[in-house]
């Protein structure tokens, strides 16, 4: 299967969220990377008929999104970020509700609700209101409910946004396992959450995608661009004004700083590997390159 | 779809808000059956005590029903000639000067007063007195002649045609004659309660506001639209879902207020002619058919209700706006006043829900539009009104919500 998005662009009157994104996606796991405000849950509400285009289009095996109406929607699974619930439902009303929804019959309905809960951890629990369910039981309800109908193309906006680390983990866990043989994207600002699933990463600043390709090739453009130097702990302060800093740790009147730069920061800069994380920076840090 | 419209029917039954304002209108109509029977009294005659509550309402009815038979001429003139002369018997301005002439024959004596009365006019018992009984009082000539005279009057918003007239005329000479009279206390109190049934449509409003504006303001939209069935068989569901509330709550309100009453006075007196509760009507309907027909229209009004919360749901975010302005639609239009120069604007006002709050009113009013050769009268215009305006909110709230942009600017 192949989802292709053909310049696809939203502007609300002079404002530009979305700028002619092309890219062709197959089955797999792509990390949509990019700071709030960058444009990604446009471009997945986009991706998944709930918002028209203002220009592009957006086609699956060739066919037009849009136009492919409730047999597009049947190969989709979506969690919107900050997804909202039915407070009053309890877990497995929820998920025979969106069963239905998705045009389960009632016995496959019954089985996978079940099932998916299990694999979420919340077998134990599905009988009690989603209103008294943590963040993190929340958002696993999001994805059993994506998984109800096996889609082809899972749709994840910000799923471990507001997750303790634990909980980040297991979510990412998740991901992974439901993930084979689709088509899976996942948008966050967490760069470590696409780091350790995604075979793809989409860099996404201002509307528009800046770089696309695999972790190890991401992290070949901040090559030769990241340095590691030891500083007077006096310095730091001038230092974090005028350097892209990606990390520093003190220790005895000493700063250790990770610098993101073209040039070499200090005369006793080291250069080092650059990691996603770095890249991430080195596009995201305000007022530099782009 | 079966599965969707019964979630859908579980969203509005599990918030609380909704079954505190359900439980809340049933109350109402128990309520206002409880004090409606409560305010009533009854004295068979000067000496006799004041009798109040459900001992007054059954008294009445015993009364009535020993009169049970057909207001013949003979027997109308005979009760108009006795009050005449027992009245100059009276000085005028003694206490309480002629109202126990009346009692406990009020029912009866209404019907003659609203008979005699001019049009739009309304007479006090005293007036009894101008009524010429030499030759017998002609009871059932002076109602149509009272029709003709009110369709022949001049009305500064315009006449009715003579087609209009034609067609009043012929409705009113298929009234039987003489009415047949007997306990009407029952029907009475069932008649006058429905239309507390009005009153909880704002309830179905609370109910459905938030039937598609509730989905935008949780954020479900999105998951819901992503959905298979979200911009398709949903719609319908949520429609479906909204009709069957609305009726199923309407229907069971009345069972509980006609339901509250029969059992504590019996249902004695459906067969009655309406007449005898909506004075002028022209309709030869019993008071069963006429109760029915309010029911029918009850309905009606519940649907449309429904369709436009529905509507207003669907295009708004704000569950609040769709009880604002639905609450300005049911009781706002109250205070639009009445045209004086032009039919067509009292038309459309006539066509303000809470109007249809008192049928007895409107079996009374002489309302009508000429189409073409056709003379469409108030009850068939009022329905068609609010059917092609429940398709209609139905249509483009279909169209509101299956094009609903999620985060849309």
């Amino acid at each position: 299967m192949e989802l292709s998005i053909d310049r696809v662009t939203k502007q609300y009157k002079n404002k530009i969220a979305v700028d002619r994104i092309s890219i062709k996606l197959e089955e797999g796991v792509y990390g949509l990377l990019g700071a709030n405000g960058a444009g990604k849950t446009t471009f997945m509400r986009m991706l998944c008929g709930i918002l028209t285009p203002t220009g592009g289009e957006i086609k699956v095996d060739g066919r037009n999104n849009m136009e492919m109406g409730e047999e597009f929607r049947n190969l989709l699974g979506y969690l919107p970020q900050d997804f909202g619930y039915y407070p009053d439902f309890t877990a497995c009303e929820f998920m025979m509700y969106m069963a239905s929804l998705k045009g389960l019959p009632y016995g496959k309905a019954k089985e996978k609700t079940r099932q998916l809960l299990e694999q979420v951890g919340l077998l134990q629990v599905m009988k009690k209101r989603i209103k008294t369910y943590s963040g993190g039981m929340k958002q696993r309800l999001g994805i059993a409910q994506a998984m109800l109908n096996d889609p082809k193309i899972l749709i994840l906006d910000e799923p471990t946004a507001g997750l303790d680390p634990k909980e980040r983990v297991r979510f990412r866990n998740l991901i992974a396992d439901f993930g084979k043989n689709k088509i899976v994207l996942l948008s966050t600002h967490i760069v470590s959450d696409v780091e350790a699933i995604a075979d793809r990463i989409l860099l996404m600043k201002d509307g528009q995608l800046k770089l696309t390709g695999t972790v190890g090739e991401m992290e070949q453009h901040v090559e030769g661009k990241v340095w590691e130097c030891v500083r007077h702990e006096k310095e730091t302060e001038h230092i974090v004004e005028n350097f892209n800093v990606a990390n520093m740790h003190h220790n005895d009147g000493e700063t250790t700083f990770r610098i993101i730069s073209e040039a070499k920061p200090f005369e006793n800069g080291i250069s080092v590997k650059g990691t996603l994380e770095d890249l991430y920076l080195y596009y995201f840090q305000e007022g530099t390159k782009c | 779809m079966l599965s969707l419209i019964r979630f859908e029917l579980k969203k509005i039954w599990k918030k609380k808000v909704n079954r505190t304002a359900m439980f809340l209108g049933l109350f109402l109509l128990l309520f206002v059956n409880y004090y409606s029977i409560k305010s009533e009294d009854f004295r068979l005659n000067k000496e006799a005590p004041i009798v109040k509550g459900l001992k007054a309402v059954k008294m009445q009815a015993e009364y009535d029903k020993a009169q049970t038979g057909v207001l013949s001429e003979e027997y109308l003139t005979e009760i108009v000639t006795d009050y005449q002369n027992q009245l100059k018997k009276l000085e005028p301005g003694e206490e309480g000067y002629g109202w126990w002439l009346i009692s406990p024959n009020t029912n009866v004596f209404s019907i003659i007063c609203s008979n005699y009365s001019e049009w739009n006019e309304q007479w006090a018992w005293e007036d009894l007195a101008s009524i010429d009984t030499t030759n017998g009082i002609g009871f059932y000539e002076r109602r149509l002649e009272k029709i003709r005279n009110g369709l022949n009057m001049d009305y500064s918003y315009g006449n009715y045609t003579e087609k209009e007239k034609q067609f009043w005329m012929e409705k009113a000479q298929t009234v039987k004659t003489p009415f047949l009279f007997g306990n009407t206390e029952t029907w009475n109190f069932i008649w006058n309660n429905i239309g507390t049934l009005f009153y909880l449509l704002f309830v179905i409003s609370i109910c459905i506001a938030p039937v598609f504006a509730g989905e935008y303001q949780n954020r479900t939209d999105a998951l819901i639209l992503t959905a298979k069935f979200g911009k398709t068989k949903l719609i319908g569901a949520k429609m479906i879902a909204v009709f069957l509330f609305s009726a199923g709550y309407t229907l069971l309100c009345t069972v509980v207020s006609v339901g509250s009453l029969m059992a504590v006075l019996g249902v004695e007196g459906y067969n009655l002619p309406v007449q005898l509760f909506s004075k002028n009507s022209p309709y030869d309907w019993t008071v069963l058919k006429a109760v029915t027909v309010h029911l029918g229209i009850m309905l009606l009004m519940a649907a449309f209700i429904g369709a436009f919360s529905m509507l207003l749901s669907a295009r708004s975010k704000n569950p609040l706006i769709v009880l604002a302005v639905d609450f300005l639609l049911l009781l706002g239009t109250i205070f639009i006043p009445f045209s004086k120069n032009s039919r067509l604007i009292n038309w459309i006002l006539f066509l303000r829900p809470v109007l249809i709050t008192d049928f007895k009113e409107v079996l009374s009013t002489y309302n009508s539009c000429q189409i073409g050769n056709v003379v469409l009268s108030y009850i068939p215009m009022f329905c068609i009104a609010y059917g092609a305006a429940t398709v209609l909110c139905m249509v483009f709230t279909g169209r509101g919500f299956s094009r609903h942009q999620v985060g849309g600017r």
